[in-house]
């Protein structure tokens, strides 16, 4: 940026914030999807605005999960995650 | 130009530190290109115990069905549309993110993230957002008077495809403009500003250039993820449809070798699939490499 | 030194650690199924109940994902010689599995083998005619069967100004009541409909006895041609053409249509026909409205009395390459299964069809059809009339591949691209080839 032209600013900004929009836009509906029971997504409208369930479902989820759902306890799977993650970073760097 | 050669000491050196990667390669890669190779010339029951040796007919069937030339047609429109948007849009957000010196840091943070999303979960969250019934976008659509209906539109679900597809690339495309930009010596165009051009000029004469590397980069990278990773998303969202809209080759191979239980036919497109892509990138190599300056 | 003593000592608290586990191991049973949410939860309640009424054996669930997925793990897992003892598959892998003899336990062997008792008269005839042999040898065991049947939403049926207790009987009564809703405006659509395919294509064929494949609708041998394409078939999909043209009926999506469950709950569509299986899913989503249920409608100008709907769901089939104990702890556990207090439990949860003469028996003295209406029209109208050849079911290889070109032609369909005759024709098409290259593949 070598001039100061306040228009360019603006329109940058502008240009910025839209397409933070969009990208931000899906997950954060994973956010409210998160924080409300399913049948709230199976009627009507989707819903934009939070719901009173967070702490029951991420709870739900880390610890006991949907096990006849397919899956898992949260937890678990980001342990292996994570373990998967370290070994595979690790050997790819070494050899 | 110079080069640097290193000097092994002992003869067989080399061979030993490279025989973990080949042996990998050879396991993880060769092995199963092997074995698709090997079915596509079979025709085997799914349980296998009925294996029969049957020549190219695989291959002659494939190019006799309709279904498989306008899946090829479909992925090139799909590969061409994802990789156009997303490295244009990402480019956009690049140079603006340029521009600004603090604010800079907190778009970045904001537009990176979402790189981590799994490409079946963002098929998921778009499934949601497009769904025509609990939707928030055919909602809006309506409202603009727009019938969004993605189950029968073919053309509106590979919208939704290639919109999902470019979605989770742009981050991925944002972090490699934002690095390939800050390397422009920012001399040449303070320079260029004296000379008197604009700043549209100024970067389809200069920057633009200077980060073809970049840019050619990204255009593999770009191409190969939409012919290989976008499986999951279509899994996710149109699973091919509607009559086979969104029948991108990768998917077509899982349609045919896991539900359809065809290992030999599904081997045979792995096999093509795997063609396109080798000469795509040697064509790219060949002809687009000559015009990157580095 | 102390490497070495440390190295014993682990050895020996390990062999110690093996012999007594080995004293006290149950002979592990894995089930792979294709049961999720509430289903999943119920069938790892009878694995449970089972698991403690006995201590020899331990049947362990194993949900795979759907049912595609699940047949395709069972397949890869048996090519690498990883396989479950047991494996649900649906019916339309049925014929996949009849043509894999060398990975099949068939289970009337199984069960005379481990002398468990096993009756086949016992079952409900239609549900197992399905799964037997030209012998008339039963090959896998029943255990979720359904058929599809029609449920419809009470409350908008009386904003339209229509009786909710009477559902539409016939196509031209589901017209109507579908034109009265809308132009009413208690719904904006009609009816929606899952599986074209299973409902609309296969189960209409059925209920009007027209064929849908030679030999039998695939009974008789691999040789099979489809037949779908009759005038019954191709009046039926134009109709449903021109109904949604008209805004009266939703498309829900291929295979099951995971799009028309969510049209009826939110009460957008105010009649849906889906797998009797899905009552459990209605009853818990259908928050604001009340549901009735229905048999399928039929067209009463081309049959007066319609015949019985053919089944879906899946069975339980066993896979060869396990030991002896194992297949004595299946046998076992499929005893159980049969068991007329557990498939009550299941089936009166579930939705889908109880397996036994004496399921159904004691479900009417437990008073459980009186006091859930609805309940029992699933298992009346797949037992009604006498079942002809062209209501027996069907017995297609690949007939999920041939489902998916069907969608295709639906779809391509209703985008205006081809008409109702041409679309079944290709579809026919399509299948036929499938067909051949199953039998090739299978000689």
């Amino acid at each position: 940026m070598v001039e100061n032209k306040p228009f360019l600013t603006f329109l940058t900004h502008l240009v910025l914030i839209v397409g933070v929009v969009v990208v931000v836009f899906p997950v954060y509906l994973a956010f409210i999807a998160s924080t409300r029971e399913a049948s709230d997504f199976l009627s009507g409208l989707t819903p934009l605005l939070p719901g009173p369930h967070l702490l029951e479902n991420y709870g739900r989820m880390l610890n006991t999960g949907l096990c006849s759902g397919g899956a898992p306890p949260v937890w678990m799977m980001l342990a292996n995650s994570l373990l998967m993650s370290v070994i595979i970073a690790d050997g790819k760097t070494v050899i | 130009m110079q080069s640097k050669r290193t000097v092994f000491p002992h003869k067989g050196l080399p061979y030993l530190l490279l025989a973990p990667q080949l042996a990998i390669t050879i396991v993880f890669f060769l092995w199963p290109a092997g074995q698709a190779l090997k079915s596509s010339f079979e025709r085997e029951d799914p349980f296998g115990f009925r294996t029969t040796f049957i020549w190219f007919d695989n291959y002659t069937r494939l190019f006799g069905q309709p279904d498989y030339l306008l899946a090829l047609g479909r992925s090139a429109v799909f590969a061409v549309s994802v990789t156009l948007l997303a490295m244009s849009v990402s480019l956009l957000l690049a140079v603006a993110v340029n521009r600004l010196l603090r604010a800079g840091k907190v778009y970045t943070t904001l537009l990176v993230w979402p790189y981590a999303v799994a490409p079946v979960v963002a098929g998921i969250l778009w499934w949601f957002m497009f769904n025509s019934t609990i939707g928030i976008l055919p909602y809006l659509l309506g409202q603009a008077g727009i019938a969004w209906n993605h189950r029968i539109n073919g053309d509106q679900a590979m919208l939704l495809v290639v919109l999902a597809a470019t979605w989770k690339q742009i981050s991925y495309c944002f972090l490699f403009f934002v690095a390939g930009l800050q390397s422009v010596p920012r001399s040449l165009l303070e320079a260029a500003a004296i000379d008197g051009s604009g700043p549209w000029k100024r970067f389809w004469t200069i920057t633009f250039p200077l980060i073809s590397p970049t840019t050619f980069f990204l255009l593999i990278v770009n191409v190969n993820y939409a012919m290989f990773d976008t499986f999951g998303l279509i899994d996710a969202t149109t699973s091919g449809g509607p009559a086979g809209a969104t029948n991108i080759l990768v998917y077509k191979v899982y349609a045919d070798g896991v539900l359809g239980l065809n290992i030999g036919s599904s081997s045979a497109q792995s096999v093509m699939l795997m063609l396109i892509v080798i000469v795509l990138t040697v064509i790219q190599f060949r002809w687009i490499e000559r015009r990157v300056e580095y | 030194m102390v490497h070495t003593k440390i190295a014993a000592g682990l050895l020996a608290g390990v062999a110690l650690a093996l012999s007594s586990s080995a004293v006290l191991a149950q002979t592990e049973v894995t089930w792979w199924h294709a049961m999720g949410a509430e289903l999943g939860e119920r069938l790892e309640a009878i694995a449970a109940d089972f698991n403690a009424s006995q201590t020899e054996f331990k049947v362990t669930p194993v949900f795979k994902g759907s049912y595609p997925e699940t047949l395709t793990a069972a397949i890869a897992a048996f090519r690498a010689g990883e396989q479950p003892a047991i494996v649900q598959v649906f019916e339309v892998g049925t014929g996949t599995m009849m043509a894999a003899k060398g990975a099949v336990y068939p289970v009337h062997q199984l069960m005379a083998d481990n002398n468990e008792p096993f009756d086949p008269s016992s079952f409900l005839a239609p549900v197992v005619g399905y799964y037997t042999d030209t012998a008339g040898n039963i090959l896998s065991m029943p255990f979720n069967s359904s058929t599809p049947i029609m449920y419809y939403n009470k409350t908008a049926f009386e904003k339209a100004g229509l009786d909710p207790n009477v559902a539409p009987k016939t196509w031209a009564e589901v017209e109507a009541f579908s034109k009265k809703i809308k132009d009413s405006g208690a719904a904006a659509c009609g009816f929606t409909s899952g599986w074209i395919t299973w409902v609309q294509t296969e189960n209409l064929s059925a209920l009007h006895d027209v064929p849908y494949g030679t030999l039998e609708n695939g009974f008789g041998g691999l040789a099979t041609e489809f037949q779908f394409n009759g005038p019954v078939q191709v009046k039926h999909w134009e109709n449903l053409k021109r109904w949604a043209d008209e805004g009266i009926f939703q498309y829900g999506g291929p295979v099951g249509g995971n799009d028309a469950p969510t049209k009826f709950y939110a009460q957008e569509c105010a009649i849906y026909m889906n797998s009797s299986a899905s009552r459990a899913g209605v009853i818990g989503n259908a928050k604001d409205f009340e549901v009735g249920f229905a048999p399928l409608p039929f067209y009463d100008d081309v049959i007066a009395e319609p015949k019985n709907s053919i089944i879906g769901g899946a069975t339980l089939w066993v896979l060869n390459g396990q030991s002896p104990e194992v297949y004595k702890g299946v046998a076992k556990f499929f005893t159980y299964l049969s068991t007329s207090e557990v498939q009550a439990a299941w089936h009166q949860a579930t939705g889908y069809l109880p397996i036994t003469n004496a399921t159904y028996e004691l479900g009417k003295e437990q008073g459980y059809y009186a006091a859930n209406p609805g309940s029992d029209i699933a298992i009346n109208q797949i037992t009604r009339g006498t079942p002809s050849v062209n209501s027996k079911g069907v017995r297609f290889g690949n007939l999920s591949q041939v489902r998916d070109a069907i969608d295709s032609e639906f779809e391509a369909m209703l985008a205006g691209q081809k008409s109702a005759q041409q679309a079944l024709d290709a579809a026919v098409a399509a299948g036929n080839q499938i067909l051949r290259d199953f039998e090739a593949a299978n000689q």
